[in-house]
């Protein structure tokens, strides 16, 4: 995968974080993976520039967002990406435990890119994020081989 | 007492009339009888006068007599009789004698004038007769002759000359120079009235006091009768506990029983001086009004008209409940009210005692209630959270698991072909895949519950959206998706007549789905499997049967088939315990009861029903 993209995978759960990102590599993306363990680490990430002066922001990015979360819910971050013109072109595919058909409808309406229900086997993540990146720049994306 | 006074009062007007009609008739009677008298007494002057003169006359034409010189002029010593015209007089004189006179008292008396006297030549009455008297002429006594002698004529009441009052005539004489004077003592002219008159008002005085004794005699009774009827009702308004009244059309109170100084705290009996209306607290004032004058407008009866009254003391409202019919006059014209007044305070205070202790068990109703819904809110949020919160930790051992499994298989494979220790050998071969296998149908069951509850809350939670469902339609979805049971068992299945109704159909499939799949999961082995289904159908609700003869369920096992992760009997088919649960929740929903009749070894009906609503109701809940 492009080394320009970055995904930047946001879980409270360490377990999943790993486990994502485990299945991510197997699937064979190579591309930069951080992790934050928040939502407003996220926004802060993008947004509040300062506090990762020794992290430079990727030219592209691709957000793993999960939904039930402390402090801020997944689904308020994917307002706030989403209502702001800056942000509102950067993929977000929603990772969640929940599949409940309402809490889904309502993410598709914040305009979330995609939606996964954990467990994920890696493929599917490779097809989602595929499926997102291509949506921004298709060269960008390699074939992925499982 | 009223009676006697009314009583003294009538016998004094009737002796009042009595004596009047008396009067009038005796003066009436007394002038009439005075002017006859008098008429009489003129009739005889007048006559007599005549006579006389006619006398005189034919004895101035037939004698030698001086008739030219005044009797007062003829000389000192000649008196009357001896004079000039004494022949004619002896002649009167004479008459005289022969006649009886008139009266008791009566007299005619004739005099002249001589020397400033007056001399009176004859005197006759019925017991006298005497002549020659003289009285000056000037003077008080014989007015009337003195009338006479000064050439009068007419009738008088006057004194004659012995100071006796009399009722007189007098009348002149021409030829002689003369008067003459016919009366009578005024007193016999009155004695036979003042005699009429004593006695009739002795006998009116004593008709009267007859009349009245026997008018009273009479009346007592009657009188009694009255007093003592107004006494009864007197006491009974005065003694019940309803306030009496009657109003003029303004409201001015023209009588008030006493109870209005109990139940409005008057002190003296200013109420009869007071205005109904104004005695209505502020309040329902203007509704009494109001009530008023459209029963006025109407002349129709009031009827329990209930107002807030206020305590001339106290100033408490004290309600009153009214009752009243219109008086009218002997016109027919309206002219008050009369009605009762009926305490109700105690009742009102009853009433409103009840209806705050309503208002506090809807309150508290309404609290519980509240409290209820938020709890049952609670509860479906916490299974959803659970469920949710469960599986986050569950995703991380399933994963992990799978991450353990590849590795393992790294090790086998790096292994294969090594001589290795037994117990290791055993490890990777036997124990770690056992271990990982039951790790992983343990997470696999705890993941199956999880999401059993998770349905379960969002049988819960869902929406329902209502429209008319075909129920037959419904039953038949159903009976195709297991036709492959049905046909494998050889199970018949009975359809009855089934209704349309407005409902949830999801909800519906759901529910009839898996009572039909629990009846074909537990046949009965011993005989082909019957599945009946039919419905009962009300003005409320419809209730649905599914019947099957199939194994049955234990008596003791029956109160619990509904429990959560429950299952009852023997094990031998799959199922998660959450069916009829799931099925309760949903009936439940939908307004409905299901209930489960069922003999062990013989069969089990499952009933449910679904309260019936229109369409316009829909997506109320």
């Amino acid at each position: 995968m492009n080394s320009e993209l970055s995904i930047i995978l946001v879980d409270d759960e360490p377990a999943h974080s790993a486990l994502v990102r485990r299945n991510l590599i197997k699937a064979g993306v190579s591309n930069p993976i951080v992790t934050l363990e928040s939502g407003q680490k996220l926004l802060n990430f993008i947004f509040a520039r300062e506090e990762h002066e020794n992290q430079p922001i990727p030219e592209k990015i691709l957000i793993l967002l999960d939904i039930n979360m402390p402090g801020l819910h997944g689904t308020e971050v994917l307002k706030t990406l989403k209502s702001n013109p800056l942000t509102q072109h950067i993929p977000v595919i929603m990772l969640t435990t929940s599949d409940d058909p309402t809490e889904i409808n309502s993410c598709f309406q914040l305009g979330c890119n995609a939606y996964l229900v954990k467990p994920v086997e890696h493929h599917q993540f490779v097809e989602k994020i595929q499926e997102v990146a291509h949506f921004i720049t298709l060269t960008q994306i390699p074939s992925v081989v499982i | 007492m009223q009676g006697n006074k009314n009583f003294y009062w009538l016998a004094g007007l009737m002796l009042m009339i009595a004596i009047t009609t008396m009067g009038v008739v005796y003066v009436v009677l007394w002038q009439t009888a005075v002017e006859q008298k008098k008429a009489d007494l003129v009739h005889i002057a007048q006559s007599q006068a005549r006579l006389i003169e006619a006398i005189a006359r034919f004895d101035m034409r037939h004698n030698r007599v001086d008739w030219e010189t005044p009797i007062g002029e003829r000389g000192p010593t000649s008196l009357l009789s001896e004079r000039a015209g004494a022949d004619t007089f002896s002649q009167i004189v004479d008459a005289h004698k022969r006649y009886d006179g008139f009266g008791v008292t009566g007299e005619i008396v004739i005099a002249g004038i001589e020397n400033s006297q007056i001399l009176f030549l004859l005197r006759h009455g019925s017991e006298i007769f005497e002549e020659n008297k003289s009285i000056p002429f000037e003077g008080e006594l014989a007015e009337p002759m003195r009338r006479a002698l000064s050439n009068l004529s007419g009738t008088m009441i006057g004194l004659d000359y012995e100071g006796i009052e009399v009722l007189a005539a007098y009348e002149p004489v021409d030829v002689l120079n003369l008067g003459i004077v016919a009366k009578i003592n005024y007193l016999e002219v009155k004695q036979p009235f003042i005699k009429a008159g004593v006695i009739t008002s002795a006998i009116s005085f004593a008709i009267i006091l007859l009349g009245g004794l026997f008018f009273r005699l009479l009346t007592k009774p009657i009188a009694k009768h009255i007093v003592d009827t107004e006494n009864k009702f007197k006491n009974l308004v005065e003694n019940i506990s309803e306030w009496i009244w009657e109003i003029n059309l303004t409201g001015d109170i023209l009588y008030s029983s006493p109870q209005a100084q109990k139940i409005l705290g008057f002190r003296g009996e200013e109420y009869t001086a007071s205005n109904l209306f104004e005695l209505v607290g502020l309040a329902d004032r203007k509704k009494v009004t109001v009530m008023f004058q459209h029963c006025i407008g109407t002349q129709q009866p009031l009827s329990a008209l209930e107002c807030a009254f206020i305590h001339q003391q106290g100033g408490q409202p004290v309600y009153i409940e009214l009752n009243a019919e219109p008086v009218f006059d002997a016109k027919h014209v309206l002219i008050g009210y009369r009605g009762i007044g009926h305490d109700i305070s105690e009742r009102v205070a009853k009433d409103q005692q009840l209806q705050l202790h309503q208002e506090n068990l809807e309150l508290r109703v309404r609290e519980r209630t509240e409290e209820l819904e938020q709890i049952n809110i609670e509860m479906r949020n916490f299974a959803y959270i659970i469920s949710h919160d469960l599986r986050s930790p569950l995703v991380s051992i399933t994963g992990f698991i799978g991450e353990l499994e590849e590795d393992i298989k790294l090790i086998e494979q790096s292994l294969v072909g090594q001589n290795m220790d037994a117990e290791l050998q055993d490890a990777v071969d036997e124990r770690i895949p056992e271990s990982l296998y039951f790790i992983n149908s343990a997470t696999a069951k705890m993941n199956h519950l999880i999401q059993s509850i998770l349905t379960l809350s969002r049988a819960g939670r869902r929406e329902f959206q209502f429209a008319a469902v075909d129920l037959n339609w419904v039953v038949q979805q159903s009976l195709d998706s297991l036709a492959y049971q049905i046909e494998q068992f050889n199970v018949s299945v009975e359809l009855g007549e089934l209704p349309t109704l407005v409902t949830d159909s999801l909800a519906i499939e759901q529910i009839v789905s898996n009572l039909l799949g629990n009846a074909l999961k537990y046949l009965s082995t011993e005989r082909d499997g019957l599945i009946k289904i039919y419905a009962e159908h009300s003005a409320q609700q419809t209730i649905i049967h599914i019947e099957d003869n199939g194994r049955g369920i234990a008596e003791a096992d029956l109160p619990h088939i509904f429990e959560l992760f429950k299952r009852v009997g023997k094990q031998n088919v799959t199922g998660d315990g959450m069916g009829l649960t799931y099925v309760q929740t949903l009936v439940r929903r939908l307004g409905g009861k299901i209930t489960c009749t069922s003999t062990f070894s013989v069969g089990s009906q499952f009933s449910f029903s679904i309260m019936n609503r229109e369409q316009s109701d829909a997506n109320e809940q």
